[in-house]
């Protein structure tokens, strides 16, 4: 049974269940209650909304994007020969981006541009390089016009073992751009699940990609994951029945999973809003960006601590601005 | 979905739109008490229950507050605490198998289908993301476990559900 029937399945029975309308007698027993105080819970809080960057690639590795990325048009409908994309294309598009972004930061030895030697770096450099993987990929998905995927047969003899190949590239407002290629195979498993298998090429280095995606009446619900050796992979899932702005991302080692991030962003009405929280150690910890014409203010909190910041960002990076005159930048 | 102008009236003493609110908000509490209980008869007196201490003390709720996720804790906290009161076994070790579980006449389909899962906390996850649609964030925030948890154990319980549903239809 996929995924979706069962999903479906669950929902239809769901719905066979009649609620009585209890409300008359809520309201006698509310009248006649003595003023008593709820259990003890927690009482959940509207999630205020932060934002931060991230930091910049070798020259080289910048101006092989830009070739890459200058031939295409501006738009993300720039699918085989101008025909715009399915969804399915654009979902796996943005999630081969996110994750070849992260796994570029994941991979890098530095990525700081500016290397700031005060001994505030010990508290805020690992926060900045923490959001740094995603802050680029959520500038993507907010402005995912700009996202461009070009999806043809695979030409490059060193890849043979691949018929297909994937360039996605994205230009933010600086005029920053980036672009990652995947080789890869489809299968189709049925009507409705294909798997592929691939690499992702970064630069010199290739990693393993592995991504289920089941399509019916046009909602998407998609798995990828890059692999840093046989037993480390990150994962991105994304469920457009669900809420199709908002990304799972998923570390595991030998099938467990140690650390999660969800990712979710935001646009109405001109105000951009990207939320984080990322699960690792036991520990959850809540990031919000919030878009404010040239500065990001972002926001970081956990139980062990919490800080404010905003970030600017120019070229290729980002300068995280946590106070205390303590401030860095990082490559985008 | 914003609750703030029912929160306003109801701190003053107005419930005309009571009946409103509830058809809004009755299918995430009653499910949260369902999927525990595994019983409708007693998911309706919790249900009942929820809203009667929610309205009841309502000067300590904010404005602003997750009302919806709010009332889906209270159902929580009462369904677990009537298990513990009443030594059902679904809160404890013993692992239990569709067999063993003893469905009330008319109580089938999801209940069933549910029940398959051993693990309360999986089968909870299930129910706040597919039937109530929250997002993961906000069901690790109900469940107070952290976000890496409710997503594994919701990959986990889709995988076996999978299976297990496949004999049963």
């Amino acid at each position: 049974m996929k995924n979706k029937d069962l999903k479906n399945l669950i929902r239809s029975k769901a719905d066979e269940i009649v609620i009585a309308d209890k409300s008359a007698e809520i309201l006698q027993n509310v009248k006649s209650a003595p003023n008593n105080a709820p259990e003890s819970v927690k009482t959940p809080r509207v999630k205020r909304t932060f934002y931060a960057k991230i930091g910049a690639f070798a020259t080289a590795l910048v101006a092989i994007i830009i070739a890459i990325v200058l031939p295409f048009a501006f738009n993300d409908q720039g699918g085989r020969g101008g025909t715009s994309l399915t969804k399915t294309q654009q979902v796996f598009s943005k999630e081969v981006f996110a994750l070849g972004n992260l796994m570029e930061h994941e991979n890098m030895l530095s990525t700081i541009a500016d290397d700031n030697e005060s001994s505030m770096g010990e508290v805020f450099e690992p926060i900045a390089k923490k959001i740094n993987g995603y802050l680029l990929s959520a500038d993507a998905f907010l402005s995912s016009s700009n996202i461009v995927a070009k999806y043809e047969d695979n030409e490059n003899e060193d890849f043979a073992l691949y018929t297909k190949k994937l360039i996605v590239a994205y230009t933010d407002s600086d005029n920053y751009s980036v672009a990652y290629e995947l080789y890869y195979n489809e299968k189709e498993q049925n009507a409705h699940t294909v798997t592929v298998d691939g690499i992702m090429v970064l630069g010199s280095d290739s990693f393993k990609v592995w991504g289920e995606w089941e399509n019916e009446d046009d909602e998407v619900e998609m798995e990828l994951r890059v692999y840093f050796d046989d037993f480390r992979y990150i994962s991105i899932e994304n469920e457009t029945e669900v809420n199709e702005n908002e990304y799972e991302y998923g570390y595991y080692n030998n099938g467990l999973l140690f650390s999660g991030v969800s990712l979710s962003v935001s646009n109405e009405n001109g105000k951009k809003q990207i939320e984080m929280e990322i699960v690792e150690g036991g520990i959850e910890t809540e990031i919000t960006f919030v878009y404010d014409k040239n500065v990001i203010h972002g926001s970081y909190e956990n139980p062990l601590f919490k800080t404010d910041f905003d970030i600017r960002h120019e070229n290729n990076t980002y300068e995280y601005d946590f106070g205390f005159e303590f401030k860095i930048s990082l490559i985008k | 979905m914003d609750y703030e102008k029912y929160i306003l009236k109801f701190k003053n003493g107005d419930y005309t739109d009571f009946d409103e609110f509830y058809k809004q908000t009755s299918k995430q509490v009653y499910f949260s008490a369902l999927t525990i209980l595994r019983d409708r008869g007693l998911a309706e007196d919790i249900m009942q229950e929820t809203y009667v201490s929610f309205l009841s003390s309502l000067q300590s709720v904010h404005n602003s507050d997750n009302v919806l996720a709010y009332l889906c804790v209270i159902a929580r906290n009462k369904s677990i605490n009537k298990i513990k009161k009443d030594d059902k076994t679904l809160y404890n070790d013993e692992a239990l198998t569709v067999q063993k579980v003893d469905f009330n006449e008319g109580n089938s389909g999801f209940e069933e289908i549910i029940s398959l899962l051993d693990d309360s906390e999986a089968r909870e996850i299930i129910t706040y993301h597919i039937v109530l649609g929250f997002k993961f964030r906000e069901i690790a925030e109900i469940l107070g476990k952290p976000l890496g948890t409710v997503l594994w154990k919701y990959n986990r319980a889709l995988a076996k559900l999978r299976k297990k549903a496949d004999r049963i239809l």
